[in-house]
């Protein structure tokens, strides 16, 4: 029984497509959601030094202390979310991977 | 296009493909770690509102614990993220627990208010270290 490659590779190219749109858009999706938790924890923290300044309880010295590692720690994140960014890579190589060659074994008599 | 040249091409692809790892793995050790970690540095900082000559061995042993941790990412395959994580949070000239421990020192003293914020932040400072070990691919999960 011949090989109807068109087929074949018409089949793959439709399924990496659309592995790669959803693993695009799930890793969009979470990233962001990721980041807007961390900057509503920072503002929420922001108020409370605020209030901590006006009851004297905070120096002013260590307030910018304090929003300076609210700046660090948006990096530690981005560092994360460049991690989980190749994470999402290799675990699309690994999906590739299996789609090839399954679909090959399947086609081949 | 000929069968030939389209199993070349399927040939390459698949040689692509299973090129080695663009991160580490999910190391247990190193998760374990972090969060254990976590937990003697935030004790620590709880120390802060005492003078620093008194808890200079409990710094020292934390400070330890993560230089091996920096060490140990070193040997593993592709750990650039998860190493440059933990030197950034010990880098004693940026904001996070390296900064926070010489600001310790250079102060002897630090306020209780002070300590508390801090401690809310360096804490998500660790469990950024945490949420992208435990993102890694299992190695059980490779087949």
């Amino acid at each position: 029984m011949a090989i109807d490659f068109a087929n074949l590779f018409q089949e793959l190219r439709s399924n990496v497509t659309t592995l790669a749109a959803n693993t695009v858009k799930d890793y969009a999706v979470a990233a962001t959601v990721d980041g807007e938790q961390i900057l509503n924890q920072l503002k929420e923290q922001l108020q409370l030094w605020i209030k901590q300044i006006e009851e004297g309880k905070l120096s002013k010295e260590d307030f910018e202390y304090n929003i300076l590692s609210g700046k660090d720690l948006m990096t530690m994140v981005s560092l994360k979310q460049k991690g989980l960014a190749l994470i999402e890579i290799d675990r699309f190589r690994n999906s590739v991977y299996k789609i090839i060659t399954e679909t090959i074994r399947n086609v081949i008599p | 296009m000929s069968i030939a040249l389209r199993c070349v091409i399927l040939g390459w692809v698949l040689l692509f493909i299973s090129c080695s790892p663009k991160i580490s793995l999910f190391d247990q050790y190193a998760y374990t770690q972090v969060t254990s970690i976590k937990v003697d540095a935030l004790t620590v900082m709880s120390d802060a509102v005492d003078s620093f000559a008194l808890h200079k061995n409990e710094v020292r042993a934390v400070d330890i614990s993560i230089r091996k941790m920096i060490e140990y990412g070193r040997h593993r395959l592709n750990d650039t993220s998860t190493i440059r994580q933990w030197e950034k949070l010990n880098d004693p000239k940026q904001h996070l627990y390296g900064g926070f421990i010489n600001r310790w020192k250079q102060k002897n003293k630090l306020d209780s208010a002070f300590v508390t914020d801090q401690q809310y932040i360096i804490a998500r400072a660790f469990d950024q270290i945490a949420e992208l070990e435990s993102g890694k691919i299992k190695p059980s999960d490779i087949k």
